[in-house]
Order: C-alpha cells, then sequence, then structure tokens
C-alpha cells in the first residue's frame, strides 16, 4: 500500500531537487550568494555547555575567514542548530537544508548526534565536516562525504597511558608493569568509549588497571567512589569526567584528604576553565589529555601563530571569557572547513568538497592546536592527534606530545593539598 | 568497620542534602495536592543569586540567604498566584503540566540569560574538613546536615505550634471543612508554596559552596527529590527527612560495595519495593494514598 | 444529535483523507520529517490515551514501554537477524507483561501516588538500559545499518514512514474508538469519575484498569518499534527519557483527555507549535525556540484546561445554537 503511495510525492522530491540548481543557476549575482554552514551542536540541554563552546569557536572563525574576504570572495553563512537530542538533531538538519539551502554541516559535540546528524546529512546530499563527536565507529559507515577532522574516542583515550608510561612511570620511580592505575569515568557513550581506550591502550603498555568504575555524571556524591579509590590506593587515576562531576570528585578527594601519586583527566571536564574557578589553587598538578589546547609556538607555521592571537583576541572581545580547549576546537574545525576545503575545492558542492577533503594535505602546525589535515579513505583525519595539559599556576600549559610541548611537568609525585 | 563508618557518615551528609531539597517539596504536595515539576528551578534559581551577590558583591552565602530566602518566599507567591491558583480547580493532570511546562520555561529562560556555563561559588572553607579518628568529616556537609535538621523541625513545628501551622494542616486534610471554619484557604495554599520555595531557597544557598551551577543543575538534583516524598509518605515532613537520609545511606553503601553506576537503579528498585509493601509511605497516613477499590 | 451511523463515520475518515494528503502537500524534508513525528507521537499518545484519558490513570512511565519496543526489536533484529515485523510484536508482549506487574503493584494507588510510582518504573528501565551494556550498548545506544528492506522494515524513502505513522494512528483510533464505546469503555470512565460509585454498582474496574494499561503498552511499544526503525537509532535517553512520557501526555490533554480524537489533535498542535518556533526562533539566542514553546503550553494549559479539541467542540456548538 505504502510502496504505490508514495510515488508520487518521491517524484515530487526530486523533481524539486532537480529543480534547486537551475533555480540558484540562473540567478545572476551567483559569485555574490553567500556559502551557507549549517551548525549543528546541542545548544540547549545538559550537553549544551561543550555545545555552545564548541559552536563559539566555529563562529569565530568563520567571522575571521569572512573579515578576511570570505572564500573566493563570497562570505560565508553560519546558520545554527539546535542538536539538543538525536531527534532534534535530525530535524535542524532537515530543516536547514529544505528552509535554508544548506548543503554543508559542521557538528556536533556528542557522538548521538553527530551519528544521526551526519547520516541526514549524507542522506541528502550533503557535505558533513565533524569535529568533536569521537565514537569510534562513526567513520566505518561506508559514508561518502562525511569526515571528521577529530579525533576517535581511541585517539582521544591513549595519550594518557602513554603519557603514564612514558613521562610519569619514571617520574615516580616505578616500573610501567608494576604501576597501580585506577580508571573512572561516567557513564554516558563519552566516559565509557574514551576510558575503553584507555584501558586498552594500557593493556598493550602492560600497565595493569586495578578498578574501573563507572557512574552517572548526575551525580551529587562521589564520597563512595573517594573510598574505594583509597582501599585501593593507586599510584595514578585515569578519569573521563565532565565538568560538575570533575569538581565534585576533586573537592570529595579534599575533603577526605586523600591524593594519588598523579591525576591524569582524558578530557572533557578537566580542560574547562571552570574546573580551575571552582577548586582554586587545588586545580595545580592535574593533568588533562585531550584536544589540544596549544600548541609549541615553535613547532606552529607563522601562519597558525598570528591565527591564534587573531582567535583569542576575538573570543576574549565577543565573549568576555578566554577560550579553552573545546572552543579553540571548534575554532581550529570552522577554520580548516572554511580555509582549506571551502577554499580549495571547485565549487561548493558536496562532490567537489569531497574530493578537496580527499586531496587535502595540510601539514601537522597549520592549525593553532598544532593539527593538520590529511584523511584516510574513510574519511578519519590522520594528523589530529590528542595531547596532555598540565594545571600549572591555574593555567593549562601543553606538556606533551613534544610537538605541543610548552613546558615541564611539575608536582609529581602530586603534594598535599594544602601545598599545591 | 572504620569503612562502614565513614559510609554511613557520608551517605547521612548526602541524605542531609536531599532532605533539605525534599522538605520543601513534600510540604506542597502534601497541602495543595500539586506535583511541582519547577522545585528543582527554583533550587537553581537560589543557587544563581547565592552565585551573583558573591561574585559581583562578595557576600558570603550564608549572609546571602537572608537576601535569598525572602526573594525564593516571594517568587513563590507570585508563581502560585499567576500559575497554580488558576489552575486549582482544573483536572489534576492540568497543574501537573503547568509546573512541567514551567520548569522548560525557567531552565530556558536560565540559559538565555546566563548560558549554560557552570558557574562556582568559591569559598575558602568548601573543601574545609576535621579529622576524628580515621575519619574524614567535612564542615560544609555538617552544616547542611544541621541546617537541614533544623529547617525541618523547625518547619514541624510551626505548623504544629502556631495558628497558621495549625490552619495548613486542617487545609491539608480538608479543604472544604477548613473553609467552613473560617479559613481563608487561598491564602493558606499561597502561604505553603512560597514557604516550600523559600525552603528550596535555603537548599540552593547551602548547596552554592558544594555545587557548580548552571540552568540543569536543579532538574538533575530533583528526581531523587520526588522519590524521597513518595518514600517518606506524601505531605509528611519527618517522612522526608527519613527517607532522604536512608537514601543517602544505601546509595553510599550501594556505590561502594556495588559500584557507582548501580546507586539510582538500587535506589528506585527500593522504591517500587517500599511502595508495593507500604503504598502509603514510610511515615504516611495509613490508607491515605490507597484506593479502596477492586 | 442522532445522526446514522454513516454521517457519524464522516467526520473522521475526512479527517484522516485530510491527514493523508499533508505530506503530498508539504513535501519538503524538514516538514515531512515533522509530519513523521507529530504521527508517531499522536498514536503514542493515542495508545497513552487508554489508559491515561479514559481510566485517569496519569502514568509519566510510558516512556519505558516505547523504550522496550524500540530496543526488544532492534535487539532482536541486530542479533538474531528476526524482523522487526515480528519483534515489534514481542516487543509489545514483553511491555504489556511489564504493564500486568506494575499495574497489579500500582493500580490501588491514588492519584499523585500512581503518578510517581509510574514515574519511578520509568526511572528504572530508563537506567537498567544504560547500564546493560551487553545488551543495549549502553548510553551510546544501537545504530540499525540503512540497508533498505521492505521485510525489515526500512525504507529508503522517508515518507513510506510519514504513511505507517498515520496507520498506526488511525488504527490506534479506530481501537479507542471501540473500547470507548464497549462496556470496558463505560467500566473505565465510571471509575475515572467517581470510584466509590463505581465500586457501588458492582463494576469489578481493577481487571479492566490493568487489562487496558497493558493494550496501552503494548501499542505504544509498537510506535517504540517503529521509532527504531525510522531513525535507525536506539539510544536510553531519546527512547526512555522522561520527556517522552511528559510529552504523550502533554499532546492527550492540549487535545482534550480521554476523547479518541484529542491525541491526535494534541500532536499535530504541538508539533506545529515546535516547527513554527524552531523556524522563526532557530538562529537566535540559544534556548529561546524551547523558552517561547514553554510559555505556549503555559498559556494553552490555563485557557483551555479540558484541552483545546473540548474547547473549540463547545464552542461551535454554543454557535450553533445561537444560529438556530
Amino acid at each position: 500500500m505504502s510502496q504505490s503511495k508514495h510515488r508520487l510525492p518521491r517524484r515530487k522530491v526530486l523533481g524539486f531537487l532537480a529543480a534547486a540548481p537551475v533555480v540558484l543557476a540562473v540567478r545572476p549575482s551567483f559569485a555574490q550568494e553567500p556559502i551557507k554552514i549549517g551548525g549543528i551542536f546541542p545548544l540547549t540541554g545538559g550537553n549544551s555547555v561543550f555545545g555552545n563552546q564548541n559552536f563559539q569557536g566555529v563562529e569565530t572563525a568563520i567571522d575571521l575567514i569572512n573579515d578576511r574576504g570570505g572564500v573566493k570572495g563570497r562570505k560565508i553563512q553560519l546558520f545554527k542548530g539546535d542538536g539538543n537530542s538525536p531527534q532534534a538533531a535530525i530535524s535542524e538538519t532537515n530543516r536547514l537544508a529544505s528552509r535554508e539551502g544548506v548543503k554543508i554541516f559542521v557538528g556536533s559535540s556528542t557522538s548521538a548526534v553527530g551519528m544521526v546528524a551526519s547520516q541526514e546529512a549524507e542522506r541528502n546530499g550533503a557535505f558533513y565536516w565533524e569535529g568533536m563527536a569521537v565514537a569510534n565507529n562513526y567513520t566505518e559507515r561506508d559514508f561518502k562525504s562525511v569526515f571528521r577532522m577529530g579525533l576517535s574516542a581511541a585517539g582521544l583515550g591513549q595519550p594518557a597511558p602513554l603519557y603514564v608510561a612514558e613521562v610519569l612511570a619514571p617520574m615516580l620511580k616505578i616500573e610501567p608493569k608494576n604501576l597501580k592505575v585506577a580508571v573512572v569515568a561516567e557513564d554516558s557513550a563519552f566516559g565509557v568509549d574514551v576510558s575503553k581506550a584507555a584501558i586498552d591502550q594500557a593493556d598493550k603498555l602492560g600497565i595493569k588497571i586495578g578498578l574501573r568504575e563507572l557512574y552517572s555524571a548526575k551525580t551529587t556524591d562521589l564520597s563512595a567512589l573517594v573510598l574505594k579509590l583509597r582501599a585501593l590506593d593507586p599510584d595514578v587515576i585515569i578519569a573521563t569526567q565532565f565538568i560538575n562531576d570533575a569538581i565534585l570528585l576533586q573537592r570529595q578527594m579534599k575533603e577526605m584528604n586523600y591524593s594519588p601519586k598523579a591525576f591524569v583527566g582524558t578530557s572533557a571536564g578537566h580542560s574547562t576553565l571552570s574546573l580551575a574557578e571552582a577548586i582554586g589553587k587545588d586545580v595545580n598538578g592535574i593533568f588533562s589529555s585531550s584536544f589540544p589546547l596549544e600548541a609549541n609556538v615553535n613547532s606552529l607555521a607563522p601562519e597558525a601563530r598570528a591565527d591564534r592571537e587573531e582567535f583569542v583576541k576575538r573570543y576574549e572581545a565577543k565573549y568576555k571569557v578566554m577560550p579553552a580547549v573545546q572552543e579553540s576546537l571548534g575554532f581550529v574545525v570552522g577554520l580548516a572547513l572554511a580555509r582549506d576545503i571551502l577554499g580549495k575545492a571547485a565549487s561548493d558542492g558536496a562532490a567537489d568538497l569531497r574530493e578537496a577533503a580527499l586531496k587535502a594535505d595540510v601539514p601537522a602546525g597549520s592549525y593553532i592546536n598544532g593539527w593538520g589535515l590529511k584523511f584516510d579513505e574513510k574519511g578519519q583525519n590522520q594528523r589530529a592527534f590528542g595531547s596532555v595539559v598540565q594545571w600549572q599556576n591555574q593555567k593549562m600549559i601543553s606538556v606533551y606530545p613534544a610537538a605541543n610541548k610548552v613546558q615541564d611537568p611539575v608536582m609529581v609525585p602530586l603534594p598535599a593539598w594544602n601545598a599545591r | 568497620m572504620d569503612i562502614y563508618v565513614q559510609l554511613a557518615l557520608s551517605g547521612l551528609f548526602i541524605g542531609g542534602v536531599y532532605a533539605l531539597i525534599s522538605v520543601g517539596l513534600t510540604l506542597v504536595f502534601g497541602v495543595l495536592r500539586v506535583v511541582n515539576f519547577a522545585h528543582g528551578e527554583y533550587l537553581t534559581i537560589a543557587m544563581y543569586l547565592t552565585y551573583f551577590m558573591f561574585q559581583r558583591v562578595g557576600i558570603d552565602p550564608f549572609v546571602a540567604s537572608i537576601a535569598v530566602v525572602p526573594l525564593l518566599f516571594v517568587l513563590g507567591l507570585l508563581t502560585e498566584r499567576l500559575l497554580i491558583r488558576p489552575t486549582l480547580e482544573a483536572p489534576h493532570v492540568v497543574q501537573v503540566f503547568v509546573t512541567f511546562a514551567l520548569s522548560l520555561f525557567l531552565q530556558n529562560l536560565l540559559l538565555t540569560l546566563f548560558t549554560s556555563d557552570f558557574r562556582t561559588v568559591r569559598t575558602s572553607y568548601a573543601t574545609a574538613a576535621f579529622q576524628i579518628g580515621p575519619l574524614y568529616v567535612s564542615w560544609l556537609r555538617v552544616a547542611v546536615f544541621v541546617v537541614a535538621l533544623a529547617l525541618a523541625g523547625g518547619l514541624a513545628a510551626f505548623l504544629k505550634y502556631t495558628y497558621m501551622g495549625s490552619a495548613i494542616r486542617a487545609t491539608a486534610q480538608d479543604r472544604r471543612s477548613a473553609r467552613l471554619v473560617g479559613i481563608n484557604v487561598d491564602w493558606i495554599y499561597a502561604v505553603t508554596f512560597a514557604l516550600g520555595c523559600a525552603l528550596v531557597g535555603a537548599a540552593g544557598v547551602l548547596l552554592s559552596p558544594l555545587y557548580p551551577v548552571n540552568p540543569y543543575t536543579g532538574a538533575d538534583m530533583i528526581l531523587i527529590s520526588f522519590v524521597i516524598v513518595v518514600l517518606g509518605g506524601m505531605g509528611s515532613i519527618a517522612g522526608a527527612v527519613i527517607a532522604g537520609l536512608l537514601i543517602g545511606v544505601v546509595e553510599s553503601f550501594t556505590g561502594y560495595f556495588a559500584g557507582g553506576e548501580l546507586k539510582q537503579l538500587v535506589y528506585f528498585v527500593l522504591f517500587m519495593v517500599v511502595l508495593a509493601l507500604r503504598p502509603n509511605g514510610l511515615l504516611g497516613r495509613k490508607g491515605a494514598e490507597v484506593m479502596d477499590v477492586t | 444529535m442522532t445522526n446514522s451511523p454513516l454521517s457519524a463515520l464522516l467526520p473522521p475518515i475526512a479527517g484522516f483523507a485530510a491527514l493523508a494528503a499533508l505530506p503530498l502537500v508539504f513535501s519538503d524534508a524538514f516538514l515531512v520529517a515533522a509530519l513523521t513525528l507529530a504521527f508517531l507521537s499522536a498514536a503514542a499518545s493515542l495508545a497513552w490515551n487508554l489508559s491515561g484519558g479514559y481510566a485517569g490513570q496519569l502514568s509519566l512511565g510510558h516512556a519505558a514501554f516505547y523504550g522496550i519496543g524500540a530496543y526488544v526489536s532492534t535487539i532482536l533484529f541486530l542479533k538474531a537477524g528476526i524482523s522487526p515485523l515480528i519483534g515489534m510484536w514481542l516487543g509489545a508482549i514483553v511491555s504489556a507483561i511489564c504493564a500486568v506487574f506494575l499495574g497489579a503493584v500500582t493500580m490501588r494507588l491514588k492519584g499523585s501516588f500512581f503518578v510517581m510510582s509510574t514515574l519511578a518504573f520509568g526511572a528504572v528501565v530508563h537506567i537498567s538500559a544504560i547500564n546493560l551494556r551487553d545488551f543495549t550498548g549502553g548510553a551510546s545506544g544501537l545504530a540499525i545499518p540503512l540497508r533498505p528492506n521492505p521485510a525489515n522494515l526500512i525504507f529508503a524513502d522517508k515518507m513510506v514512514y510519514t504513511y505507517i505513522a498515520l496507520a498506526l494512528v488511525i488504527v490506534f483510533y479506530v481501537i479507542t474508538r471501540l473500547i470507548a464505546a464497549s462496556k470496558v469503555g463505560y467500566g473505565l470512565v465510571a471509575f475515572r469519575e467517581n470510584h466509590d460509585a463505581a465500586r457501588a454498582l458492582g463494576i469489578r474496574t481493577l481487571p479492566l484498569r490493568i487489562g487496558v494499561f497493558a493494550l496501552s503498552a503494548g501499542l505504544i511499544s509498537i510506535c517504540g518499534t517503529v521509532h527504531a526503525q525510522y531513525y535507525l537509532y536506539v539510544d536510553p535517553d531519546s527512547v526512555m527519557g522522561l520527556n517522552l512520557s511528559l510529552n504523550f501526555a502533554l499532546m492527550a490533554i492540549v487535545g482534550g483527555l480521554g476523547t479518541a480524537y484529542g491525541p491526535i489533535v494534541g500532536a499535530l498542535l504541538v508539533s506545529i507549535v515546535s516547527v513554527v518556533m524552531q523556524v522563526y526562533l532557530g538562529d537566535q539566542i540559544s534556548g529561546l525556540t524551547q523558552l517561547a514553546y514553554a510559555a505556549i503550553v503555559i498559556l494553552v494549559l490555563m485557557a483551555a484546561p479540558n484541552g483545546l479539541g473540548p474547547l473549540t467542540h463547545a464552542f461551535l456548538k454554543r454557535r450553533a445554537a445561537w444560529r438556530s
């Protein structure tokens, strides 16, 4: 029944789609038409903290490109799509595609939103540029026009154990295989996937995981977890947390006068300014393995250095706060899309963008966080890497890898709470 | 052995937080028979007010309570007058959904005003703790616990020994008879609702130094309060306190022995079991909540 | 009012014909998607309304049944290759069994207590889905590969889902009408209006209410399966969240609680408001869309506590009476 019924509408849709380019083509001022990009991020609801920070980073990049004259003389128009749930993400992707004529999307802060929004974009024949969603199977879906510039969960979870083995173990004078490590994570897809990647990497390095504990990020009490940690007394804690729970864990560890020898966060809560704002100097000494905040100036191309200054200046002027990791990531993702994909593509059609993405060969150090662009055949960027920062004097300082390192790590092992 | 004492202590402290948030809810629940889904947003508002007083003017949260609690009382009066009273005669579901929509409204109002970034009141005493033998005790959590019990006790005394309190209890028992004996039921409703908001306002002030706030903080914290209110017996202040403490201790022990992710599951199952065995809650009036129908 | 059966059937048939024509008129992808969601919500709200509206048992745990439907069919499909066309019935049976147990425990509770216990039930199922990672994929959820095959209820053309959802609406509407006109329906309404009187008249409502609760759970579970096949993605927050339960109820209330057309009217109105807000406010400050939406819901509830359907009905009747 439905088979015969949907014949007519499909023909109508096809007709509509076929007519669209014709309508555009007959307009005389084609060169002056803005390039439309839709940003699909969770802007309301529980995930909106990072969603807004990511979006504002992208927006800053687009503003910068526009002020520099746009892409081949055309301005970029950035639309907001509030993907506060997978359903909303689909609806917003469709709205921007069919109402505003958007054929290029950027997203998406959470994997759930990114997975469905990119699928919807692919179905619509649009181009999807992913920056933040980390699900490992994101690029395993045989999509043609979906590219992930950012890291997978594996990429995000791996640097922490590597850093523990390479740098922290020698500083603690313990053999990596004798280290006791506890992994704690919030139980959403983000925490589960990233902590899993950290554990897998630790296994490869021969590091034993003494405890893996998951909890809901909405919790108001982590004292039982702290007591468990105290009973196990690990040398290193690797933690995947959001903001409020990251703050809570640090506070309750201090209340109970407990501290491991080293604490390594694997994003997202440990690399936000909110953490320092909340716990003050207690933040010092905490490591966070994450999307890179900044790169060592010496490893950056001159253009990227200028971009960095420009980005910080503009962001502070507009939002009255220092940009941190998520904002910086948004900026990199927006800049790469505008400058190195749109700027190099023959047109702004999905096929040409795809070709430009596959051809892109931007060396590491070309973006403010030290990244470059080179996609594998599945659409995963090979020149994105995680990095480790340490809180020193209540500022995030990049300490790993060499290309990003700005200063040496300090406070290993962690001193008593009142000595940080 | 120490670990059991420490777990019990931690459980009681977080239970004190739960009790503090739930007392106002159970009061409103018991008197107006309104499930106030926006209760959590009043908590959020109080936390924001405390934050801005602390951040902009440098007022300590405990001092800020002098202004925040009355402000929340007034906000409660306004809400009752504008949204609750006009729907009291409407079907029960309408009240539930007016407060649900109000909760959505307030969350998004706070979001448009203050963004979704977390804000923290950072006091010097936030993590100050003392040690008794092998036990660690946070001053602030002790304070929250004591204030929670004091507020609940004060409220119970107010309901028992003052004229207004008696009027509130009379109205809770039977709206019509209360009106017959000359009680201004509208006014009682307004005061009760406002009192509920003021109580959760006090909770917001006290929780500010412990937890960061964003527009969704209250909503995240409130779900457990609904459980506690029913578990304790609808409208029972003592019931809410006992259920709050019970849940806190249960959570603490499950968190330690079974793992953090099972905490919520255990207390929700506990809730279903209690409900099946004692449908009127731990301290609810017998028979009040069970229908005599087959 | 003593119309022949045929003329009584005419308005619903005309209404459904109009609904069927909507996707042909508004054929852009965004509006078709909005319509699909509106129809699917209307079907779910109709299922909720059987128990929530007619028997007055305000359940805020129905998302659990919706989610069970989505998960049972999806897990069977992904792990055992069983078509969702079969899986949806198994999901419905699982949901109905859960509903019988839940009902047996909670159906003796009064208003607010019943509300809270269903809410807790919804939360238990939601948290279980997050924690049973081996089965459900945890919070990451389960993705169904896009391999169009009608036998598996996967279609490349999304408009097919619009009509599947509409078919559910029509079937559920008919079921509702049949029940409402039966002895069961009268028993439920008698219970809703006056428990004691119903008992005095010797109507044993408990088995009726539990039965209808189970039917309601089973039907909404089927909506869950269609949801899973439409989005090809199932995760605990989207198919079991409390907001989902609240929405099913809200649509029925806005349209007219305990009427067969109410949930449909409500779902369409709520969807129209959402779409308009999204289109006109989507590009403004984050949160404005939902702020406006919430304000409208409050105003509607206060202006029409019995639902917009009955309000319009009464208004039309008054006008008709005034004219004659």
